[in-house]
């Protein structure tokens, strides 16, 4: 498997966007443009929905009603976010893939964070049915909370951690 | 000038910029923050466009997630303060700095005159060109924010 | 990553990970800046009241975005020879000031001004916001302005 993913990290880095990228002399601030907006719509929607199940800040809507508002253009922020990050991941993969802190900022998102997300996306229509959720509720936001600010740390962190190839 | 090089010689500023563990957490703090204020403030105006939560009030949702803007904003504000300072003599002179700034602060204005305004646009039964353009202005304006926030290092090598 | 890691149960998942966060610290904490390029706040370890000039060869030259580095080898006074990092503007702003992927060959005779890191590691800056300090490659000096 290990192998495996030197390989395809190898053959992603040699393509001509991951080349492009790296070496072009203006579309590599658009391609971190188009990772921080999908996260912007992705992990703050993500937060609003946390913070909410927690029973933090306004009751304007029920949480059922918010993850409700908030569910398209979450899941539209995920697929730009991700479609930003393969493009900045493509330009030195071989150094992401040898990463440790890359490593563990991905096993959080897949499958710890994506899952607890969707698991709280469904169950929020049956928590948020009341303007106070149940304390499972407020468990399972302030756990996922934890998690989305584990990613972002380890991405914050990942240039620390970089080796050369 | 000799504010800026004050602050970036400033006891607090370098030491909280110099270790790695603060250093880090500013980052965190500024990524986290402009994800609440830009995600808050987008979920917003893409309601008002008409293109988001169409079984919800443009007005019960604005006023849901609006505040998150102002939280968002704030530590956006304060991460960003404390990691310009470390520069200041740098980002005194940078263009594409003070642009960005002053995106963000048209930003704000116009995500508050959205905010201000869809009670009102709310109340006739469709949201208005003016709104919908009003919106798309402060989304617009947002992302050119952010934008111009990685610009600065990629154009002008600084941060 | 690996096949067996998708069979553990999600709750273990989180709590191997969550072990790893003291620890990833204290590694961040003792390690200090690594030998590639820096992060979000680069020039804050490097020592801009010191300029030295570095002459070796190089041994590649990354056209690369965030950072061009430049990776040469440099002979100290003993004859031990340092494999030096020097971080330098993105591949933007470098093209605007003449240089080219191709401006530093593999081989090339190189002679480099550049301020060093703090903490004494071969690693340095040697272009920013308003400069690129004096470079000489086989005997030709490439455009600072």
């Amino acid at each position: 498997m290990h192998h495996f993913v030197i390989a395809f990290a190898r053959w992603v880095q040699s393509t001509r966007l991951g080349v492009g990228i790296l070496e072009s002399t203006w579309a590599f601030p658009y391609v971190q443009l188009t990772h921080f907006t999908g996260l912007s719509l992705f992990v703050g929607t993500n937060l609003a929905l946390d913070l909410r199940l927690m029973g933090i800040g306004k009751r304007s809507q029920t949480a059922a009603q918010l993850a409700d508002s908030l569910f398209a253009w979450n899941w539209v922020g995920f697929a730009i976010g991700i479609t930003g990050g393969f493009m900045l991941f493509s330009t030195a993969a071989l150094t992401y893939v040898a990463n440790p802190s890359f490593d563990i900022k991905l096993s959080m998102l897949i499958p710890a964070g994506l899952v607890l997300h969707i698991i709280n996306q469904q169950k929020a229509r049956t928590w948020g049915q009341t303007p106070e959720t149940p304390g499972i509720a407020k468990l399972a936001g302030f756990i996922e909370l934890l998690l989305w600010l584990s990613v972002v740390t380890a991405a914050v962190l990942i240039p620390y951690f970089a080796a050369e190839p | 000038m000799r504010f800026s090089q004050w602050l970036q010689n400033n006891w607090f500023i370098v030491h909280v910029n110099g270790s790695v563990p603060t250093a880090s957490s500013l980052e965190i703090i500024h990524y986290v923050g402009f994800f609440l204020l830009v995600g808050a403030t987008a979920i917003m105006d893409l309601r008002v466009m008409g293109v988001a939560a169409k079984r919800q009030s443009a007005t019960q949702l604005a006023q849901q997630v609006f505040p998150w803007m102002w939280t968002g904003l704030v530590l956006a504000l304060i991460s960003g303060f404390l990691m310009y300072a470390s520069d200041a003599t740098e980002y005194l002179h940078n263009s594409v700095f003070h642009q960005k700034i002053y995106l963000c602060i048209l930003g704000v204005i116009f995500a508050v005159i959205v905010r201000r305004n869809v009670g009102k646009w709310d109340q006739q039964g469709t949201i208005p060109m003016v709104g919908k353009f009003t919106a798309f202005v402060s989304l617009a304006l947002w992302i050119a924010t952010i934008l111009w926030g990685v610009n600065v290092p990629a154009l002008t090598g600084v941060g | 990553m690996s096949s067996h890691r998708e069979a553990m149960p999600l709750r273990s998942n989180c709590f191997h990970q969550a072990q790893l966060w003291p620890l990833l610290l204290l590694a961040v904490v003792a390690i200090g800046f690594p030998d590639a390029a820096f992060p979000h706040h680069g020039t804050v370890g490097y020592d801009f009241s010191k300029t030295v000039t570095l002459r070796g060869t190089a041994t590649s030259f990354d056209w690369s975005n965030p950072h061009c580095l430049l990776h040469m080898d440099v002979k100290d006074d003993n004859g031990a020879v340092q494999r030096w990092t020097l971080e330098m503007s993105p591949p933007s702003m470098l093209s605007r000031r003449g240089w080219t992927k191709d401006s530093v060959r593999p081989g090339d005779d190189v002679s480099i001004d550049t301020h060093p890191a703090k903490n004494g590691i071969p690693l340095g800056i040697s272009s920013g916001n308003s400069y690129v300090l004096k470079t000489v490659v086989n005997g030709k000096m490439l455009p600072v302005q």
